[in-house]
């Protein structure tokens, strides 16, 4: 399991700060939000190969740089753990701006509502494998599940995608579920080597069962979402201003990334989460002290499950096709290269992680033959130089009062003689 | 130091075997833990007292035999390891079983939350009532840290794996007595421990039996043996051979004779 690096956060008790000093700290940070997303833009704009393998390995460079300069990084993390909802605020901002700047690219849209997809799916296996370290590499099963059903719904009962997205997302937990039960018996890379073989039998079926799935002639003709009649693949229209319906499935994918995140915090901040965490940690232990191991770790492979079955859903009506050949072992082996350089645990680094490695593979197009192997070695080089992601997983640390642990000290009437002396104020 | 010959037994062992595979670590083992007492265990290597621990939690399946434990006398064998600890037994281990990633406080309150509400729902919602709930469980938390002075609680925001060594340990015993076990069942406790550690954790066992637990531990250590024990069980080849007080059962000729050999005990 990864080190988990803690934040250096004196944050909690009260903000001291003076107006100004807040004005400066927030325009600091947001200032430095904006370049990264500017640089962000400028990258994923570029055509020219020799720019893009320049772009890249900037990135590669950045990544193993950001490690080496602790100091830079608790400055960084100090400042967003102290205006955290005005950096949440900067980045909700930027990422509504994202498509109006490529107005004229809509494939770039496209690009950035398919990361937005990868990214929901990606959340869904940190929960399996980083909250509850079961490591789960048959993960396009889940993307299938939900891909088939919503859109054979839509397709053969003409079911609306608003009811198709939730029966997708369940149909997937299902699936998740069907392997959690047997499987659940082993664990480690006994559980990766079950889970692959899951992955490749269902791949197997996707192409055989084809009153089911269409086989590998696929599902054609799945009919975009809709509401009250207008439907994704109409443009909106502002005055002479006509938006690329990309957009519509960016806003789309965006929406329901936002609240994966959110649910991903919540369960991860649950006493649900902290289970997990204890069964990841040590699972011995955590039966020992009243975990339902087998339960939650049931519980945790369904909701994984389940988000990759809502990224399925949402893929499918947005492509408008599904063929076997989406749900490769490759898929999987991405999604899960997603989690773990992003920083298995680290809700934040997941996204960034399924944002690069659903970009970083297009944008080497130019490449052709080449493309694999350029990205394999930007993969080799990020897991040599940062095997722990790019965004190690850190601990929320509590905001306890200094004042009443001082007293529960004083009351414990210990004088520890040989005990290291005390911390003049209790590190809280 | 008087046991007290009137009280309930707690924890009962009958009969008790396992077999791993033709070796049997535990053999026909019977023994009582009464309510209210330091009950101690003591044994060459091998002679099965840590199996007997696992057998406890149910950590492995008994070949036969019963542990029964509590005034409605349970077997414990009857039920899934995640649900004796709800019964009132907590343990440690002998290999550290920290959970190393999390926080120090963390490690105390799983102890202390893993049988209520590890629901989906109200993980989602955050209902208010689920906040003061988790408030004090923190602050449950806390106090029972400072039961250690400001040696865990200084430290309670840090990572378990930046503990020192003897600070992992009381830890250990922190996560415990945390959940509010009737018995509490200590593996090794002062191993690796210098003098000075070892008179602390001695300390502790006590203040812990103070407060109303009831504690099995296993040790070689017998000056801590010595110090807290109100009876002791020796075993070897994973049967009892001896019990009682600890002057009775160190001179026993047959611990003698497990300890040191045929040729030691006729002296």
């Amino acid at each position: 399991m990864p080190e988990v690096d803690f934040i250096d956060t004196q944050v909690a008790r009260e903000d001291t700060r003076t107006l100004a000093e807040k004005a400066r700290d927030r325009l600091a940070l947001g200032g430095c939000q904006v370049a990264l997303f500017a640089a962000f833009l400028v990258g994923i704009a570029l055509e020219d190969a020799i720019l893009v393998t320049g772009f890249l390995l900037f990135i590669v460079a950045g990544a193993v740089g950001w490690g080496r300069m602790p100091k830079l990084n608790s400055w960084a993390r100090n400042h967003l753990a102290r205006d955290k909802r005005f950096a949440q605020l900067v980045l909700l901002a930027l990422l509504v701006l994202f498509p109006f700047v490529f107005l004229d690219n809509p494939y770039l849209i496209h690009l950035g509502a398919l990361a937005a997809i990868f990214a929901i799916m990606a959340l869904g296996l940190n929960i399996t494998l980083g909250f509850c370290g079961l490591l789960d590499v048959g993960f396009a099963v889940y993307f299938a599940a939900g891909a088939y059903a919503s859109s054979q719904l839509a397709v053969i009962f003409d079911v609306s995608f608003w009811i198709g997205l939730p029966i997708g997302g369940l149909t997937a937990a299902f699936f998740g579920f069907l392997v959690a039960w047997p499987a659940l018996r082993v664990s480690d890379h006994y559980l990766a080597l079950v889970t692959l073989g899951y992955g490749l039998i269902m791949n197997l079926l996707h192409r055989n069962f084809t009153f089911l799935t269409h086989g590998t002639d696929g599902v054609i003709n799945i009919p975009p979402p809709s509401i009250f009649g207008w439907d994704f693949v109409t443009p909106i229209e502002i005055g002479d201003l006509e938006l690329p319906f990309q957009m519509n499935f960016y806003f789309l994918a965006l929406i329901i990334t936002v609240l994966t995140v959110f649910v991903s915090i919540r369960l991860r901040d649950s006493n649900l989460g902290r289970q997990w965490e204890a069964i990841r940690e040590d699972e011995v232990a955590a039966r020992c002290f009243g975990v339902n191991v087998r339960r939650l770790k049931i519980i945790a492979f369904s909701t994984g499950a389940f988000f990759g079955g809502i990224g399925g859903a949402v893929f499918a009506h947005m492509i408008g096709f599904v063929h076997p050949d989406n749900f490769v072992l490759l898929t999987s082996i991405m999604i899960l290269a997603m989690v773990i350089i992003g920083g298995m645990g680290n809700i934040a680094g997941v996204v960034v992680g399924a944002v690069a490695l659903t970009l970083i593979p297009e944008r080497l197009r130019e490449f052709e033959d080449l493309r694999m192997l350029l990205f394999g070695g930007a993969l080799v080089l990020i897991m040599i130089y940062r095997p722990q992601g790019l965004f190690p997983n850190s601990r929320r640390r509590r905001e306890l009062q200094a004042e009443k642990i001082n007293t529960l000290i004083a009351e414990s009437g210990r004088d520890d003689a040989e005990a290291p002396g005390l911390p003049d104020e209790v590190k809280v | 130091m008087a046991a007290d010959q009137t009280a309930a037994t707690l924890l009962a062992s009958e009969a008790l075997t396992k077999n791993f595979g033709g070796v049997l670590a535990v053999n026909d083992l019977s023994l009582e833990v009464r309510e209210g007492e330091i009950t101690a265990i003591i044994g060459p290597n091998g002679s099965g007292k840590t199996t007997f621990f696992n057998l406890i939690m149910h950590l492995y399946d008994a070949t036969s035999g019963q542990i029964l434990f509590g005034g409605e006398r349970r077997n414990l064998l009857d039920l899934p390891t995640h649900k004796i600890n709800a019964q009132g037994l907590a343990r440690t281990f002998q290999t550290l079983r920290l959970f190393p990633n999390l926080t120090v406080l963390e490690n105390v309150l799983i102890a202390m939350s893993s049988h209520v509400n590890a629901g989906f729902l109200s993980a989602l919602v955050k209902p208010k009532s689920l906040r003061q709930q988790d408030k004090d469980a923190e602050e449950k938390a806390l106090e029972t840290l400072s039961m250690f002075g400001a040696r865990l609680i200084s430290m309670c925001n840090e990572p378990a794996s930046s503990l020192s060594y003897a600070n992992r340990r009381r830890l250990e015993i922190a996560r415990c007595v945390a959940s509010q076990p009737r018995l509490i069942l200590l593996d090794e406790p002062v191993a690796g421990m210098n003098p000075t550690e070892t008179r602390g954790v001695i300390e502790d066992i006590q203040r812990i039996h103070e407060k109303g637990h009831t504690v099995l531990l296993i040790e070689h250590d017998m000056k801590l043996v010595e110090g807290v024990a109100h009876r002791v069980f020796a075993f070897d080849h994973g049967t009892k051979i001896a019990e009682g007080s600890f002057r009775d059962v160190s001179t026993h000729p047959a611990v003698i004779e497990a300890y040191l050999g045929k040729r030691a005990a006729r002296h």
